[in-house]
Formats: C-alpha cells, sequence, structure tokens
C-alpha cells in the first residue's frame, strides 16, 4: 500500500513539474540580438529592437499567435531604442535617432496616425515611458551624464487606450 | 468654359494635395506636465529607467553614488515606502511595475551577478526569479496587469526576450 501511495506522489510530482514549466517561454528564435522589451498593458504583445547589423529596428510581435505586427511608420526607422506600449498595444512610442537628432515616435496602430515629438531643445532623450491608458509620456533626457526626466501631457493628440476590465483601470 | 471652371477648382484646392499626402504624419507640441516636471526638477538626484502608470512612477535613483529604486505617487506627489526592496548589497539596473505598482519586478546586480525578483508591495515580499547558470537576466518589463513579464537575457553571446507567465509561476 505504502508503494503506491510512493507512486502516486511521484507521479503528482513530476506532473506539477511539467505543468510548472508551462510558465516560461525561453527564446532561441533568431541569430539577431533582441533589446528593450516592453510589454503591451495586456501583457499580449511585446515591441523590442532587433539589431540587424548594426541598425536598430523596432519589432511589434503579438504572443497570442507569435506573428509579427507591421508597422506602418516605425519600419522605415532604422536607428530606434526603447520601445514602449500602451494597454492594447495600440500605441508604441519609441526613440529615434535621425540625422543625428534624437526624437519621440509614437504610431497609432489603429487610426494608422503618426506623431513627432521634437520640443527637447538640447536635451537628448534617453528612454521613453508611456502610461498604460496613454494620457501622458516620461521621457528620460541626459544632460551631461546627469540624468534627469519631463513628463507630457497626450491627452491633446492620442485617444486613451483603456483595459476592458474596470479593475484595471 | 468648362475647362477653365475646371482649372479655377484645380487652383483653389491644389494647397490640399500635400496636407492629404501628410494627413498620417504629424509633428505636434504635447504639453509639459508642469506640476508634476517641478516636483522633480533641480534635485541631486539623478533618475534611470523611469516607468510610468497612470497613478505611480517607478525609478531608479543614484545619490551620491548609491543606486536605489523609488516609487512616486504622482497623484500625492509623495515617496511610497518600500520596506525591504533595496539592498545594501546589491545594485538594481532594471525596474518595471504593474498600474497599481502592487508588483515590482527588478534586476539587481550583486558582485558580478545578475538576479531577478518580484516585489509584492502588499505584503511585502521579496520572491526570487531563477535563471540557468548560463542565462544573464539584463533588463525588464513587467506588463501593466502584472501578469506578464518579458527578460532580456544574455545567452550564448547574443541577448533575446524570454516570457515568463507569472500567475503560473507563483
Amino acid at each position: 500500500m505504502n508503494l503506491y501511495k510512493s507512486i502516486f506522489f511521484l507521479l503528482c510530482i513530476l506532473l506539477s513539474s511539467c505543468i510548472a514549466s508551462d510558465y516560461r517561454i525561453k527564446d532561441f528564435s533568431s541569430n539577431y540580438s533582441k533589446n528593450d522589451p516592453a510589454l503591451s498593458g495586456n501583457g499580449e504583445k511585446l515591441a523590442f529592437v532587433i539589431d540587424k547589423n548594426g541598425n536598430k529596428f523596432v519589432q511589434l510581435k503579438d504572443l497570442r499567435t507569435g506573428k509579427v505586427i507591421p508597422l506602418r511608420f516605425l519600419s522605415r526607422y532604422k536607428n530606434n531604442i526603447s520601445p514602449s506600449l500602451s494597454w492594447n498595444g495600440r500605441y508604441i512610442a519609441v526613440i529615434s535617432d535621425i540625422g543625428g537628432k534624437r526624437i519621440v515616435l509614437i504610431e497609432d496602430l489603429l487610426s494608422g496616425k503618426f506623431h513627432r515629438i521634437t520640443q527637447f531643445r538640447s536635451l537628448s532623450p534617453v528612454s521613453v515611458s508611456l502610461a498604460p491608458d496613454a494620457s501622458k509620456l516620461v521621457i528620460q533626457f541626459d544632460a551631461n551624464g546627469k540624468r534627469s526626466f519631463q513628463f507630457f501631457d497626450l491627452t491633446k493628440i492620442l485617444e486613451l487606450d483603456l483595459s476592458k476590465n474596470l479593475k484595471d483601470r | 468654359m468648362k475647362f477653365i471652371m475646371k482649372n479655377s477648382l484645380i487652383n483653389k484646392y491644389i494647397y490640399l494635395i500635400p496636407l492629404i499626402l501628410l494627413s498620417g504624419c504629424y509633428s505636434q507640441k504635447v504639453t509639459p506636465i508642469y506640476s508634476l516636471n517641478s516636483f522633480f526638477a533641480g534635485s541631486l538626484i539623478s533618475y534611470r529607467d523611469p516607468k510610468i502608470s497612470q497613478k505611480y512612477l517607478i525609478t531608479i535613483v543614484q545619490y551620491k553614488g548609491n543606486l536605489r529604486m523609488e516609487l512616486i505617487d504622482l497623484d500625492r506627489k509623495k515617496i511610497i515606502f518600500l520596506p525591504g526592496i533595496n539592498s545594501n548589497k546589491g545594485n538594481p539596473i532594471s525596474v518595471s511595475m504593474s498600474s497599481n505598482a502592487n508588483k515590482i519586478a527588478f534586476i539587481e546586480e550583486e558582485n558580478g551577478e545578475n538576479y531577478l525578483f518580484i516585489y509584492f508591495r502588499k505584503n511585502g515580499f521579496l520572491r526570487q526569479i531563477n535563471f540557468d547558470s548560463k542565462d544573464v537576466p539584463m533588463k525588464l518589463s513587467l506588463s501593466a496587469s502584472g501578469k506578464t513579464l518579458a527578460i532580456q537575457v544574455l545567452r550564448d553571446g547574443k541577448t533575446k526576450i524570454d516570457i515568463i507567465q507569472l500567475d503560473n509561476y507563483f
């Protein structure tokens, strides 16, 4: 009887370890390096920067299907860093180096609109974080080694991207 | 006569053509949020890796050579005490949070090794997430729902992105 019990427990342990191993998806996909991960608020989309021969392209992936979501505007820019996504992944914000000048770009995947935010005077953006509802943006700057940040209100240029679940808001 | 009319119509609306072509692209001025910017301006602290939600900001602050994580309530403009999150030995290198800031994920460097932790703000629990000895966690993003974690991992000389579903993990 004790033997059966031990076998049963052993099976339970083996089964639980199989279930627990589902929680992690390891990336062995391509030869390219992937950097700067950013999840959408609902965790269904992942943005990252892919390094192809020194060019840094931003890519957006649907984690449910595994498919790459095309970016109409951002795919044209090849020096991107620090992507950030809104709750449903409707908006993607990145920092892009255009002719030696860093600016913030926001692509709206729903309406197809594209926004350039350039009003930083001599400050150089280092990272960007979009609030999940896309109401505001925080941009980190580097000024002679000292890093600071500034908040920007986006409600005049973007619609809110809210969770369908009220508890998440 | 008809031809002249058509021409005059074209001339009248010709300026609309480039506008239509550029309608998908905007260079716009967004408004700085002065009430928040003034709260952080002028301090001797250097900030790294700031992440925001509707109500909170989490960031790594550097003050007199020390690095630590700080959570700030943006509505009340107050620093929220996080007992047990900042160790004296390790230095935080990447931080991310859920939208209600109840879960905070961070990578800490200690003696040349990187460790990944999840901090549960409600009860102050700290849980470590283990990696294979060859994998080095470098940067992370926690979804605002607090359910999914994306980690940039150095593996075989290349950086990759692993995904962890936290609901299944804990």
